[in-house]
């Protein structure tokens, strides 16, 4: 994997590799030391799960664009990395092109998503929040995010509803991303209420 | 005087004057002159002989005058049969003559008090003491202790013609009393028996301790011989109605909840303060005293009357309205007796007092029960209304635990499916993604190795798509798919048009019935991909109602521009072959594939898919 990506930056001008990381230890240390633009994290690492790697970056660098590298962007794991600070994803498997094309993308501010994704959004975040107010919850999506997401949950490709909602395939991009930041909010409202909860929080 | 023509063997005579005179003791005035007329029911005579209403009292039984009233009758021939002499009340001890001799008396031991004052007159007098002609009957009243004499009109007559009369009236003054007095001491013990039990049941209490001195009051009126001297029967038979009024007073209160401690206290301390007052040894004679202590209970029985009143007014309810009435019996017969007392109106007339005592205990008693028996329902209402929601509550507890096992067991299927996930994530796939690279590395990515673990990799990433948890929403499913394909119709040069609109949720679509629409959809779109050498395919959804406006079924097309079936020979095996398991799938489904294809026009997949049916898989 890691020759391929290798092989994919080697090719562009834009990107540059700070560091290389073959475990959570050394990325998290890398993370402490440096301050990427852009941080690819495989979840499956060998000591620890590669959230704690996204978790302390997000917390450190919080301008960095963290991505999940993933096999098959499964919703489990991708809305993990997500609501651990991650915005957006690589399969493992796309083609060369695809991983400069994506990270420059998220780059630019726009986020992929699968439909399966995107309904499993929709569903969290029009869904009240656990004891964080019926009212916040509600105004959680504003009518066209919760347009975007029921397109992009119906499998309705960037361009295509960029073309139904009259804006650029860009804006659509930054939706999503601006959804995957509102997720990370609302479960870590979560989280202080669930500590409140158990009171582990005064 | 006194002498009447008529005879009493034909018809019973009533004598309503008699001829009177007062004698020591154990004289009688066979010889004695000075007479009086009276007229009768005569209640004046101590009045008249001594200048007072009792007199000088208690005179004892040796000393105590001996009033005499005197009748004459006439029996024509001689008489062969019995007569009787019947007088409603007398007061006190009697004794009888009959031309000079004496017939009868009502009293056994001369020496001692043996109360008579509330009883009629009955004696039969032998045919062998009547003589042909005038009789003279000479009737002896003394009240050793009571002072208080009374005689009522005498009738003579056959024991036949008047017993009935005697019965009647010994039934008033002497068995009522005596059946009151069993059942208030019987009322007594049950309401003291109740409270013993249920010591916060003070209404119980208050009404026992109330039958309980009334039925003492109730001996006065029947007991000849009192068990205790004279005073002392008399001083408890007179302070037990105040008593007993002060117990009515303080249930009536209770029971209205209109309790004051400083007033029980007070009329406590007012009755134990009368009791000592007429006591014997202490203060005044209660037996005289008795008409002023009654006279003072007025007030507090008005008091008890009207509040009783204005509740039953008010409630109109069974148990006030009993306390009502019994008051109002106890009244009026309290007022009868006292105009009896005060020679208002005649003293022939009987006390109700008893009646008037036993029907109040009677109300009182009901009025208890009629509360009990409310408080009973209401307890009942309460038990069934505590029982209903238990019920509620058992089926709610229910409920929640069948919910508690749904979502168990679909928490065990869910942990399940992310272990899987995980298996697949980590392991196989990683695998598969290294080998890829490894190979990719080596050879071009053209190579046959490259190439089928590109197919492993899709076909896991729809395995995996299948596993994702979509609540029956095909558009997503389908969104997956389009999204895994996207690169490869890319590649391809096959634009897509994408017209997934929204469907109803299909129940019956779990991970493998997933999989099996994704892989007759994918197998739909590979053939486009492969074979159809086509330039766009198109793929909508659209949902069949039936003419309720419910969804019944739900509709997937795959249409391409391509180059149709018949036109590439290796394709139509292929993709027959292909058909054949889509079709085989959509059945499985519970639903049906259509296709058509034209040469060169395109191919129209169609799968129509129920709602709800439940699909064997």
């Amino acid at each position: 994997m890691r020759d391929r990506l290798q092989a994919a930056f080697a090719n562009s001008d834009a990107i540059t590799v700070v560091e290389w990381a073959a475990t959570a230890a050394q990325g998290i240390a890398a993370v402490e030391a440096q301050a990427p633009d852009v941080l690819l994290v495989d979840l499956g690492l060998p000591d620890a799960s590669g959230i704690t790697v996204i978790e302390r970056a997000h917390r450190l660098h919080s301008q960095c664009d963290i991505m999940v590298v993933t096999v098959f962007g499964d919703q489990r794991n991708v809305l993990a990395s997500i609501e651990a600070g991650a915005t957006g994803y690589l399969l493992k498997d796309d083609s060369d092109t695809d991983y400069v094309g994506s990270i420059l993308d998220l780059r630019a501010g726009g986020s992929p998503i699968t439909p399966i994704i995107a309904r499993q959004l929709l569903q969290r975040l029009q869904q009240p929040a656990n004891g964080a107010g019926g009212e916040a919850a509600a105004s959680i999506l504003s009518p066209r995010e919760n347009e975007v997401l029921n397109l992009l949950s119906r499998g309705f490709a960037y361009q295509e509803i960029a073309r139904l909602l009259e804006v650029s395939p860009h804006t659509v991009g930054t939706y999503v991303k601006r959804l995957y930041e509102k997720l990370q909010v609302r479960s870590r409202g979560e989280a202080v209420f669930e500590a409140q909860r158990m009171g582990l929080l005064s | 005087m006194g002498a009447v023509s008529q005879d009493p063997f034909d018809a019973p005579i009533q004598l309503d004057t008699a001829d009177w005179v007062v004698t020591p003791q154990d004289q009688t005035p066979l010889l004695t002159s000075g007479w009086n007329p009276v007229r009768l029911p005569d209640a004046d005579a101590t009045l008249r002989h001594e200048g007072s209403r009792l007199g000088d009292r208690p005179h004892g039984t040796s000393a105590a005058p001996v009033h005499w009233y005197r009748f004459h009758f006439e029996v024509s021939g001689l008489p062969s049969r019995s007569l009787a002499f019947y007088a409603p009340r007398i007061a006190d001890r009697a004794r009888i003559y009959i031309n000079g001799s004496m017939v009868d008396r009502s009293y056994v031991q001369p020496d001692r008090v043996e109360h008579a004052w509330n009883r009629p007159l009955w004696s039969v007098i032998p045919p062998i003491a009547l003589q042909p002609g005038a009789n003279e009957v000479l009737v002896g009243l003394d009240a050793p202790f009571t002072g208080s004499l009374a005689m009522s009109r005498l009738t003579v007559g056959t024991p036949e013609a008047l017993r009935d009369r005697y019965d009647g009236s010994f039934f008033l003054r002497v068995g009522t009393p005596q059946a009151g007095a069993w059942m208030l001491g019987g009322l007594a013990l049950f309401s003291l028996g109740v409270w013993a039990v249920r010591p916060a049941e003070t209404l119980h209490l208050l009404l026992g301790l109330g039958a309980a001195v009334f039925s003492f009051r109730l001996l006065h009126y029947f007991l000849t011989v009192p068990p205790v001297s004279p005073e002392v029967f008399w001083w408890l038979t007179t302070i037990s109605l105040p008593w007993a009024m002060v117990f009515l007073f303080l249930f009536a209160f209770h029971y209205y909840g209109m309790q004051r401690r400083w007033l029980t206290r007070l009329l406590v301390v007012v009755a134990v303060v009368t009791s000592l007052l007429v006591m014997p040894g202490i203060g005044y004679s209660a037996y005289e005293a008795a008409p002023w202590i009654f006279l003072g209970l007025i007030p507090l029985a008005s008091f008890t009357a009207a509040l009783l009143l204005q509740r039953a007014w008010r409630d109109r309810e069974a148990p006030p309205v009993l306390l009502a009435f019994g008051y109002l019996a106890t009244v009026v017969a309290g007022a009868h007796d006292l105009l009896i007392m005060a020679h208002l109106i005649s003293i022939e007339r009987p006390y109700i007092m008893p009646i008037g005592a036993v029907l109040m205990f009677l109300s009182f008693t009901l009025a208890l029960g009629a509360r009990y028996v409310q408080s009973l329902r209401e307890f009942e209402a309460m038990n069934e209304t505590l029982e209903a929601r238990v019920q509620e509550r058992q089926q709610a507890l229910e409920e929640s635990f069948q919910r508690l096992e749904v979502m168990g067991r679909e928490q065990v299927l869910a942990d399940e499916r992310q272990r899987l996930m995980r298996e697949i994530h980590d392991g196989i796939g990683a695998d598969l993604v290294a080998t890829l690279a490894a190979v990719e590395s080596a050879d071009s990515r053209d190579s046959a190795a490259s190439k089928a673990l590109r197919r492993a990799i899709a076909d896991l990433k729809l395995t995996v798509d299948s596993l994702e948890p979509v609540d029956g929403d095909l558009p997503s499913l389908l969104g997956n798919l389009r999204y895994r394909l996207t690169p490869q119709l890319r590649e391809a040069g096959i634009a897509m048009e994408w017209e997934v609109s929204e469907l109803p949720p299909l129940d019956w679509l779990r991970a493998p019935q997933a999989l099996h629409v994704l892989r007759i959809v994918q197998e739909a779109l590979s053939n486009v991909i492969q074979h159809a050498g086509a330039g766009c395919v198109w793929l909508s959804t659209r949902a069949h109602c039936d003419d309720a406006g419910e969804p019944q079924s739900v509709e997937i097309r795959v249409a391409d521009n391509g180059s149709g079936f018949a036109l590439h020979v290796s394709g139509e095996v292929c993709g027959g072959k292909g058909l054949d398991n889509m079709r085989y799938r959509a059945e499985a489904l519970g639903g049906r594939l259509r296709v058509q294809s034209r040469r060169g026009i395109g191919t129209d997949i169609c799968i129509e898919l129920p709602v709800h049916t439940l699909a064997v898989t």
